[in-house]
C-alpha cells in the first residue's frame, strides 16, 4: 500500500534498539516493542532483569569485593574508607556489564559469582584469623 | 544471531536509561542546583528581618542568655552562630517530649525574631539527596547516581568525535539541533558531571556497603565513625551543677581551632555537662569539622580533634567536593552554572529521544512516544513550576500560619501533580507552551510578589547590599526571561 512503511523501513526507523541480530524481515510488520532486548528477545522483563542485575548484582559484587579487599589492608579504617571510595567504580562497571553481557542470566551469573566467591574467600580468611 | 557491538549496546543503554532515569534525574539536578544557594533561598523565604552585623562573642552571649532562661532543664543545647550566608543566630534544644525546639535570635540584641518556620533552601537539599523519603529515597537517589555514572561512560563511548561535537551547533535543524545541544552541554560539563555523579554515589557508601563493617568492625555499623571521630565521653551524673560561662571556653576554642561555626552543650544543668565547639568548614575542601570539647562545669578543655585519619579525610574530601561549601562565591557560582548546564543536558537528551524516534518512524510506537513526551513535560516544565510554586508559597496563603512548612511543601507537590494532569489532558506542544509559560510568569512575578507582600524591592535590596535576597529575585527574573523566550520559540514552531 502506498505510503505504508515496509518491514525494512520500519527496521531502519527503529534504529539502535532494533539492532541485535534480527533481520528486517523478522520484525513485526506493524509496530514494534519499543523496549527491546538487544539480542532480539523483545520482552521488557529482560531489560528489567538486566537493570536489576546491574544494580542489585552490582551492590552484591561491591560488597563481596570490598569485604575481601578490606582483609588485605592492615589498617581497618583505611580498609573501610578506601573500599568505600572505590566502590563507585565497581558499581558503575557492574551496571555497564549488565547491558554488555550476552543475556541477563549471564549478567547475573558473573556478578553473583564475583560476589559469592569473594564473600566466601573473605569468610575463609576471617576464619583463619585475618582482619581481627 | 549476530551479537551487537560494544558501541551499539552502549548506545542502547544511553538512549533508554537516559529517558527512564532522566525523568527523575532532572528533578534531582534542578533541586541540587538550587541547593547550592540553599541558605540564600532560606533568607529570601524569611522576609521578616534585616539584621545588623554582630560579633560572634556578642551573638554567643545572647544565645547563652536565651538558653539559660528558656531551656535550663534541656539535656542538649545547640547554637549556630551567624555567618556571612546566614546572619541570624539559631538556637535549639530538645524539650521534655524530645521534640526539637528552634528559635532565631537577633545576634546583636538577642531578641527573638518573628520568623515563620520554613524549610527554606533545605527543602531542595532534602529533595536532592533523599526525595524527602528517608532511607528508601536516599537509596533510590544513590542507584540513580550509579545509572548516571553508566550513562556518562556510555555517552563518552558512543560519541567518538567528542571534541569536534563540542564546537558543532546547527540551530533550527530540529533533531540535529537537539543532538548538538546535548553533545555541547555534555562535553562542556563532563568533568563536573563525572565528579558530581561519582561523589554523589560514594557519599552514601556507609549505607550500601556494610560488608567491611562486618569483616573489620565486628558487625557494628557505627564503629567506623566512632573510630574516626573523637566523641564526647561524658554522661549525665544526676547531680545538679552550674554551667560555667561559655565565652571563655569559646575564646580558648577559637585560639585552638580557628573560626567557630557552632557549638553543642550536653547536660547543661548536670555535673557531667560538656561543651563542644565546631570549627567552620568554609575554608577547606574536606567536609570535616575540627572540634574541641570542654568540661561544662570547670570550663577546662578536655579533648581536641584536629588530626584526621587519612582515609576518613579522603572520604570527607569527596563529600566536601560534592557539597561545595568551600571556595566562597566563585565556587558556588561555578557549581550553580554547571548544574544548570547539566539540567540542560538532561532536558535536551529527553527531548532528543522523542524527536529522533518520531522523525524516523512517525507511526511506530506513537502511543508510547505520546506518553513519554507528556512525562517529559512534567519532568522538565512541571518541576520548574513546582519549584517556583514552593517559593511563591512563602509569600501567599494564610498569613497567620506560624509553621508554613507543610503549606509550602504541599504546594510544591500539588502543583507538580496538577502539571501531570495538565500534561495528560493537553496536546504535548500546548502542554510545553503552557507549563513553560506558567513557570515564566511565576519567575517574572516573584520580585513583584515580594514587593507587594514583604514591601521590599530588588533594587533596594541590592543597594543596601542584601545580595542574598536580590540574587534570588535576580535569578528568578533571568530564568523567567529565558523561559518566556522558550515559550515564544515553541509558539512559532521553532523549539529547536
Amino acid at each position: 500500500m502506498a505510503g505504508e512503511a515496509t518491514g525494512a523501513e520500519r527496521a531502519a526507523a527503529l534504529g539502535d534498539f532494533a539492532r541485535g541480530g534480527r533481520t528486517a524481515a523478522a520484525l513485526p510488520p506493524s509496530g514494534e516493542r519499543l523496549v527491546r532486548d538487544r539480542n532480539g528477545s523483545a520482552h521488557p522483563g529482560h531489560v528489567v532483569a538486566r537493570l536489576l542485575a546491574g544494580l542489585i548484582g552490582g551492590l552484591l559484587a561491591a560488597n563481596g569485593l570490598s569485604a575481601l579487599a578490606s582483609l588485605l589492608i592492615v589498617d581497618r579504617l583505611t580498609a573501610y574508607y578506601g573500599t568505600g571510595i572505590l566502590s563507585g567504580i565497581v558499581l558503575t562497571l557492574a551496571f555497564l556489564w549488565a547491558f554488555r553481557a550476552r543475556s541477563a542470566s549471564r549478567a547475573w551469573g558473573l556478578l553473583l559469582a564475583i560476589a559469592g566467591s569473594s564473600g566466601l574467600l573473605a569468610w575463609l580468611l576471617m576464619r583463619w584469623g585475618m582482619g581481627t | 544471531m549476530t551479537r551487537p557491538g560494544f558501541t551499539q549496546s552502549m548506545a542502547w543503554l544511553h538512549s533508554w536509561f537516559g529517558l527512564i532515569v532522566g525523568w527523575l534525574l532532572f528533578m534531582i539536578f534542578v533541586t541540587g542546583t538550587l541547593a547550592v544557594y540553599g541558605p540564600e533561598i532560606t533568607q529570601w523565604m524569611r522576609p521578616e528581618t534585616g539584621l545588623a552585623a554582630a560579633s560572634p562573642e556578642q551573638a554567643l552571649a545572647n544565645a547563652e542568655r536565651h538558653l539559660r532562661l528558656h531551656a535550663p532543664q534541656a539535656h542538649e543545647w545547640e547554637v549556630e552562630l551567624p555567618s556571612e550566608r546566614d546572619p541570624a543566630l539559631t538556637v535549639s534544644w530538645h524539650g521534655e517530649d524530645d521534640r526539637e525546639i528552634e528559635r532565631w535570635l537577633d545576634p546583636a540584641t538577642g531578641r527573638s525574631l518573628p520568623f515563620h518556620a520554613t524549610e527554606g533552601g533545605q527543602f531542595f537539599n532534602l529533595m536532592h539527596y533523599e526525595l524527602r523519603a528517608g532511607f528508601v529515597g536516599g537509596l533510590l537517589v544513590m542507584l540513580v547516581g550509579v545509572i548516571l555514572c553508566g550513562l556518562l561512560v556510555s555517552g563518552i563511548i558512543i560519541h567518538k568525535r567528542i571534541f569536534r561535537d563540542f564546537f558543532t551547533f546547527r540551530p533550527g535543524k530540529g533533531q540535529r539541533s537537539w543532538l548538538d545541544a546535548h553533545n555541547a552541554a555534555g562535553v562542556l560539563t563532563l568533568p563536573f558531571l563525572l565528579m558530581i555523579a561519582y561523589t554523589g554515589v560514594i557519599i552514601s557508601f556507609p549505607a550500601y556497603l556494610p560488608s567491611v563493617a562486618f569483616t573489620r568492625f565486628g558487625g557494628d555499623l557505627y564503629a567506623p565513625r566512632r573510630a574516626a571521630v573523637t566523641d564526647l565521653p561524658g554522661h549525665e551524673t544526676g547531680k545538679s551543677a552550674q554551667l560555667a560561662p561559655l565565652l571563655p571556653m569559646y575564646k580558648r576554642a577559637v585560639r585552638t581551632l580557628g573560626p567557630i561555626s557552632s557549638l553543642m552543650v550536653r547536660n547543661p544543668d548536670d555535673g557531667g555537662a560538656q561543651v563542644r565547639f565546631y570549627r567552620a568548614m568554609t575554608d577547606r575542601v574536606a567536609s570535616v569539622a575540627d572540634h574541641a570539647s570542654c568540661d561544662g562545669v570547670t570550663g577546662r578543655q578536655i579533648a581536641v580533634q584536629q588530626d584526621w585519619h587519612p582515609g576518613a579525610y579522603a572520604y570527607r574530601g569527596f563529600v566536601g567536593i560534592h557539597m561545595a561549601r568551600f571556595g566562597g562565591g566563585i565556587v558556588r557560582l561555578l557549581y550553580f552554572l554547571s548544574g544548570l548546564v547539566g539540567c540542560a543536558l538532561i532536558a535536551t537528551g529527553l527531548i532528543l529521544f522523542i524527536e529522533k524516534r518520531r522523525l524516523r518512524s512517525p507511526d511506530a510506537g506513537a502511543r508510547f512516544l505520546g506518553v513519554a513526551e507528556r512525562l517529559n513535560v512534567v519532568a522538565i516544565a512541571g518541576v520548574l513550576v513546582a519549584c517556583m510554586a514552593y517559593l511563591w508559597a512563602s509569600r501567599v496563603g494564610p498569613g497567620s500560619m506560624a509553621d508554613r512548612t507543610p503549606w509550602e511543601i504541599g504546594l510544591f507537590f500539588v502543583s507538580w501533580v496538577l502539571c501531570l494532569v495538565h500534561a495528560l489532558l493537553r496536546p504535548p506542544r500546548a502542554a510545553w507552551r503552557e507549563q513553560f509559560g506558567l513557570a515564566a510568569l511565576l519567575c517574572l512575578g516573584l520580585p513583584l510578589l515580594n514587593g507587594m507582600t514583604a514591601r521590599d524591592q530588588i533594587v533596594a535590596e541590592a543597594m543596601r547590599g542584601d545580595m542574598a535576597r536580590a540574587g534570588v529575585e535576580g535569578t528568578a527574573l533571568a530564568a523567567g526571561l529565558i523561559l518566556a523566550w522558550t515559550v515564544w520559540r515553541i509558539s512559532r514552531g521553532k523549539a529547536a
